[in-house]
């Protein structure tokens, strides 16, 4: 059953080609924003590639690693540890924007919450392999299965990173249903946490904004609606062809962040629909091959592990598309891969790494 | 142990006792048999002991025969309460069971099977794959041959494969297996351990001697023998019949799993459809004894194969099906009284027994304390029944059935859900039936024919 049949070639390939997309647009949508800023329009770009070969080489080297050497509690609770430790040492640092999101070493920072969703899907997929169908017991297997990930969702809410807690929430009920938790236990998570949801959208003010905006966006067009109406006019700018590569204009200072958590707008912007439904096709063939890696792996513990390392991925990619495209309010989540941001495509070609490895046992 | 010159007392003189006791003189001990049975009732056993020079006290114990002895074994049917017993310890001599003396002698490794249900089953198959597997092996214990039986053929590198009882394992100080499997724990025995936590308690002592380079191998599925996992200092392992493990066997995609630990891949052994024993709680047993054998070393291909020819022995105490909760058993072989009595004495309680047809002079009547005991209702069938009927008359509700077809109608209708039907008919068969597999054949054909398993002909031929 440990057969070697080779790791899935167009999985690595469907990796490769989003990283080299993405540094492509993190240029495009950075150039004169780092220019100005930094004096040198490759600024970003660099920092950016220098992150994704750091990955990369990680994924090629985790890919020769087997995947069971994770299976162990002397693997599992250190992550988890590790990840608290960092959720924790964020609020002691200097804060960003107003928040506790950054861990920074001199010209080094990152972000931990991004190292929780990996850890978090580790610890799931070694805790529930045996308990498939037992989470009826909710103080022996659903309330332990649930805890590390309700600690994590708690740091991760105070820096606050709403985007990123919903993230770890949606990965942490997905693999609790798979492992057989029946659906009313889970609504009944989601009702305990409504009071919770309800007071960080409508009494934390920027939050209020930005839902209001989200709801109607033209009636504060310079102030609160401006990030989703330069995120639509970008993306409408584009229409089915595109401005063309580098030609965008809303990247230069229209568009807040477009390097980061709106370059999916930057992308339709000079890529056009061709180019958005490309990313797209290259998103939903990337959950294809996971979930298949998922479905047709002999091992419990791997099983788990491709689906939530698959899930983990699409949810954020499907959760930044959505807020592009104004289909629900802004949160800051980046989209995989090609965002710029360090950790997340560091962390992310981490799991590829994992999920490429299971991926050698099957046919 | 030195055992020359030792003054020795063997309580109980049933096969093991027998076996104890010559063992004990082939080693020069001065050896004492007492036994509460009369001198007639033991007349096959004497003049074998007589003529080895063993002491025989019958039909009782005598004021002082407890007295002045170095060492004390006791058999596995002589409960540790006894009067006598009990003052001799307090006296402070060293009692111990036939189990623990045997051990002490047996060379190579131990492989001891326990649980509520399904040890010989378990034991047995064993045997099987260590024999496929190249090993050299012999069983013995609660099944067939007694433990100290095996002494004699016993090797540094072989194994001893053991069925072992709670009431053998009550009685164990230094018994060390190599590997120990606890199949299941559910109340039984109550009659005699008192609580459940005393039966517990008798069934962890299998691993009590147990360090960290043996293995225990426990239920995953049964809560008793989880909470047995804290108080093991061995390498403990798991199997389960409905989901993964971390360390042991369980059921995987249609086949049985080997799993060596949570950083190893998962090994197929044997796919579930090549198992040749019928029933969910012999996939249980199955489980457990492909852990034992991988624990042991044995390679995946000997198994599957042990595994894929291992086949109930037909009409012994064979289970047939569980239906509605009540499980069917036939003992059709149990052509006589003395059969018929082991066949009750394996189940705790709860029986529904068909008993009948050809009278063989029978005294039924040796049947009336066990039937009390644990019989809800006897069904009678064939010629012999009214005679039957008669003898026992009292001992149980008597329901007179004639033919075996009505009798498990009648038995499938008043058995409750955790009950049994058992066919024992003490009797043989040549009244209705061409002989005494027909009749067990008939049995399972009738009772399959309820459950409505159109496949039994597959699994019989």
């Amino acid at each position: 059953m440990a057969k070697r049949v080779g790791i899935d070639k167009w999985l690595f390939i469907v990796t490769v080609l989003l990283v080299l997309f993405g540094l492509v647009m993190v240029f495009s949508a950075s150039a004169v924003m780092a220019s100005q800023r930094y004096g040198s329009p490759y600024e970003f770009v660099l920092r950016q590639a220098a992150w994704a070969v750091l990955g990369l080489a990680v994924m090629i080297l985790l890919m020769r690693v087997n995947y069971r050497r994770f299976n162990t509690p002397a693997v599992v609770f250190p992550c988890v540890a590790i990840t608290v430790l960092l959720l924790l040492a964020a609020f002691f640092m200097h804060d960003s924007h107003h928040t506790h999101r950054w861990i920074r070493f001199g010209i080094l920072s990152f972000q931990p919450s991004e190292v929780a969703k990996p850890a978090l899907v580790l610890f799931l997929a070694w805790f529930l392999q045996d308990r498939v169908d037992r989470l009826g017991d909710w103080r022996r297997a659903l309330l332990p299965a649930a805890l590390p990930s309700l600690v994590f969702i708690a740091l991760i809410l105070k820096e606050p990173d709403l985007g990123t807690a919903m993230v770890c929430a949606v990965v942490t009920a997905l693999m609790l249903y798979l492992a057989g938790a029946r659906l009313r236990y889970l609504f009944l998570v989601l009702l305990a946490a409504s009071p919770v949801l309800y007071y960080m959208l409508f009494h934390v003010a920027w939050r209020r904004a930005r839902l209001v905006a989200f709801l109607n966006p033209e009636k504060d067009p310079r102030g609160s609606g401006f990030h989703i109406l330069q995120s639509l006019i970008a993306v409408g700018a584009g229409g089915i062809r595109g401005v063309g590569l580098m030609e965008g204009r809303q990247k230069l200072f229209f568009l807040p962040e477009a390097p980061t958590d709106f370059i999916f707008a930057n992308v339709a912007e000079e890529l056009g629909l061709i180019g958005t439904l490309m990313v797209v096709g290259l998103f939903v063939f990337l959950a294809y091959r996971g979930l298949r890696a998922a479905l047709k792996s002999t091992d419990p513990f791997a099983r788990f592990l491709a689906f939530g390392i698959t899930a983990t991925i699409i949810i954020q990619a499907f959760f930044n598309i959505s807020v592009v495209l104004a289909l629900v309010p802004t949160k800051g989540i980046a989209l995989p891969f090609i965002s710029a941001g360090g950790t997340s495509l560091f962390v992310t070609l981490l799991s590829m790494g994992v999920l490429l490895n299971i991926t050698r046992e099957i046919d | 142990m030195e055992l020359k010159g030792k003054k020795i007392l063997v309580v109980g003189l049933g096969k093991s006792g027998l076996a104890t006791a010559i063992f004990l003189r082939q080693q020069g001990a001065q050896v004492t048999v007492s036994d509460v049975r009369s001198a007639e009732a033991l007349a096959e056993e004497l003049p074998a002991l007589l003529d080895a020079g063993v002491m025989v006290e019958a039909g009782g114990h005598g004021l002082l025969t407890f007295r002045r002895q170095d060492l004390i074994v006791v058999s596995p049917g002589v409960p540790l309460s006894t009067p006598k017993l009990a003052q001799a310890r307090a006296f402070g001599t060293q009692v111990i069971g036939e189990l623990e003396l045997a051990s002490r002698f047996l060379k190579g490794n131990i492989l001891a099977i326990t649980g509520s249900n399904g040890k010989t089953t378990t034991t047995a198959l064993c045997g099987d794959i260590f024999r496929t597997g190249d090993r050299s092996a012999q069983v013995g214990g609660n099944i067939g041959v007694p433990v100290i039986a095996l002494i004699p053929e016993s090797r540094e590198q072989g194994w001893s494969v053991l069925e072992v009882s709670s009431f053998q394992l009550e009685t164990v100080e230094t018994f060390h297996p190599r590997i120990a499997v606890i199949l299941n724990i559910t109340p039984d025995h109550l009659d005699r351990h008192g609580t459940l936590e005393n039966y517990i308690a008798a069934k962890q002592r299998i691993f009590a001697n147990q360090d960290a380079e043996d293995f225990l191998i426990l239920n995953a599925e049964d809560p008793q023998t989880q909470q047995a996992a804290a108080h093991a200092s061995s390498k403990v392992y798991w199997f389960s019949g409905t989901r993964p493990v971390r360390q042991g066997t369980f059921v995987y995609q249609d086949a049985i799993v080997w799993r060596a630990s949570e950083q190893s891949a998962l090994e197929p052994v044997v796919p579930v459809g090549e198992i040749a024993l019928k029933g969910q709680h012999n996939v249980e047993n199955v489980l457990a004894a492909v852990c034992a054998a991988r624990l042991a070393g044995i390679p995946a291909g000997s198994i599957r194969k042990a595994v894929a020819g291992f086949r109930a022995v037909e009409h012994r105490l064979e289970f047939v099906a569980r239906i509605h909760g009540v499980d069917f058993y036939n003992d059709s072989k149990a052509t006589n009284v003395d059969a018929t009595l082991k066949a009750i004495a394996a189940f705790p309680g709860g029986i529904h027994l068909i008993l009948g047809g050809k009278d063989k002079d029978s005294d039924y009547t040796l049947l009336t304390p066990l039937l009390k005991e644990r019989v809800r209702a006897v069904y009678t069938i064939g010629a012999a029944a009214e005679k039957i009927e008669r003898q026992i008359a009292g001992a149980t509700q008597i329901v007179p059935c004639l033919t075996l077809k009505r009798a498990i109608d009648e038995a499938a209708a008043r058995a409750k859900s955790g009950e049994i039907v058992l066919l024992a008919p003490a009797c043989s068969s040549f009244d209705q039936f061409v002989n005494y597999e027909h009749r067990g054949r008939s049995f399972k054909q009738f009772v399959l024919a309820r459950q409505g398993v159109e496949a039994w002909q597959n699994a019989s031929a």
